[in-house]
């Protein structure tokens, strides 16, 4: 009688554990289930009246106040990481508009500065699109290490469009002068890089698992 | 080079964190052992359930306050499903920390004459 009314506890207790976010109760939930096998064992031990009842009170108002909390901290956590990639997208998506912007003024007015630093814009730009895009779906969806993926795509993306270019000036060699694309390339990948750099620093930090009380 | 992490920065410590801390300051627990030591040293006054426990134990993992064993002390006499913590260097840094600042809260109530003298 006495071990089917703890199975049905134990069981309970087991269903009760669904109220925590699945990644928690995944890492956590094994352990929870035996020390509350420990405490009712304990419990059922005693000879005082109505102590299993005083131990299911504590552990009902235990869960309830830390599911609530476990599941508050998810939110914030997802929450934080959606702030960080809209911030990361829009920085990106302001360099690029910004050297876009360069770009077209340079070419409409013919400055004299434009010269080398267009092919460095050129570079920044068709470079920093496909790079960037892949760099971020890479990111979310293999859940990699961002800055590692980062230096590798961009090393195959700007390597892949200097064999276009190459390709493409083999047939007309005329408008390309290849020093100043393979040096403004060159430029453009360490840009990326440290950009990339600088946000995997900045991003580093981000978030802390609050264990202060203040 | 990483920069090293300043236990004043963590302070105050949640009561649950603290009393864990205290709990592993002298040996090696799993979750059961911390829970009832805890129950055993304040004479009742704090009893950690199991979400309290294991959501604290999840933020000192993630911080770096306590690290989980890879192997049971003892594996004849134990459970093999239970997991084993262990202070850190820097858990054990923090909770130092904690104790002085504990300790100097409790001097300055002493001087305000809020403590007899047989109190602590």
């Amino acid at each position: 009688m006495q071990r089917t009314s703890s199975n049905i506890s134990f069981r309970l207790y087991e269903l009760l554990l669904f109220a925590y976010p699945s990644d928690f109760r995944r890492v956590f939930g094994p352990q929870m289930l035996q020390v509350f096998r420990d405490c009712y064992r304990a419990e059922q031990q005693g000879s005082r009246v109505g102590t299993i009842f005083r131990l299911w009170l504590h552990t009902l108002s235990d869960l309830i106040m830390s599911a609530a909390k476990e599941r508050g901290a998810r939110e914030n956590s997802f929450m934080n990481t959606l702030k960080k990639d809209l911030v990361g997208i829009f920085g990106f998506v302001l360099i690029i508009a910004l050297a876009l912007f360069l770009l077209s003024y340079g070419k409409k007015h013919g400055a004299a500065w434009f010269f080398v630093l267009g092919y460095f814009l050129d570079a920044l730009v068709s470079a920093g699109v496909v790079a960037n895009i892949i760099v971020f779906l890479l990111a979310k969806t293999a859940k990699l290490n961002s800055f590692r993926v980062a230096l590798r795509t961009l090393l195959v993306v700007h390597a892949a469009l200097l064999i276009v270019i190459a390709v493409i000036a083999v047939r007309d060699p005329s408008p390309f002068n290849a020093l100043n694309i393979v040096t403004a390339y060159i430029g453009s990948f360490l840009f990326w890089l440290g950009v990339h750099f600088a946000w995997a620093k900045s991003t580093q930090n981000w978030s802390h698992p609050e264990v202060s009380s203040q | 080079m990483t920069k090293e992490k300043n236990p004043e920065d963590l302070l105050p410590l949640t009561p649950a964190m603290f009393h864990i801390l205290l709990a592993l300051a002298d040996r090696d627990r799993h979750g059961y052992d911390i829970m009832r030591e805890v129950d055993e040293r304040t004479e009742g006054k704090v009893r950690m359930g199991p979400g309290t426990l294991y959501g604290s134990i999840k933020r000192m993992l993630q911080s770096g306050l306590i690290e989980e064993l890879g192997e049971r002390p003892d594996p004849e006499l134990d459970d093999e499903r239970r997991r084993y913590y262990r202070l850190s260097d820097f858990g054990y840094r923090l909770a130092v920390a904690e104790a002085e600042r504990l300790a100097r809260l409790v001097k300055t109530a002493r001087l305000k004459k809020l403590l007899s003298a047989r109190s602590v």
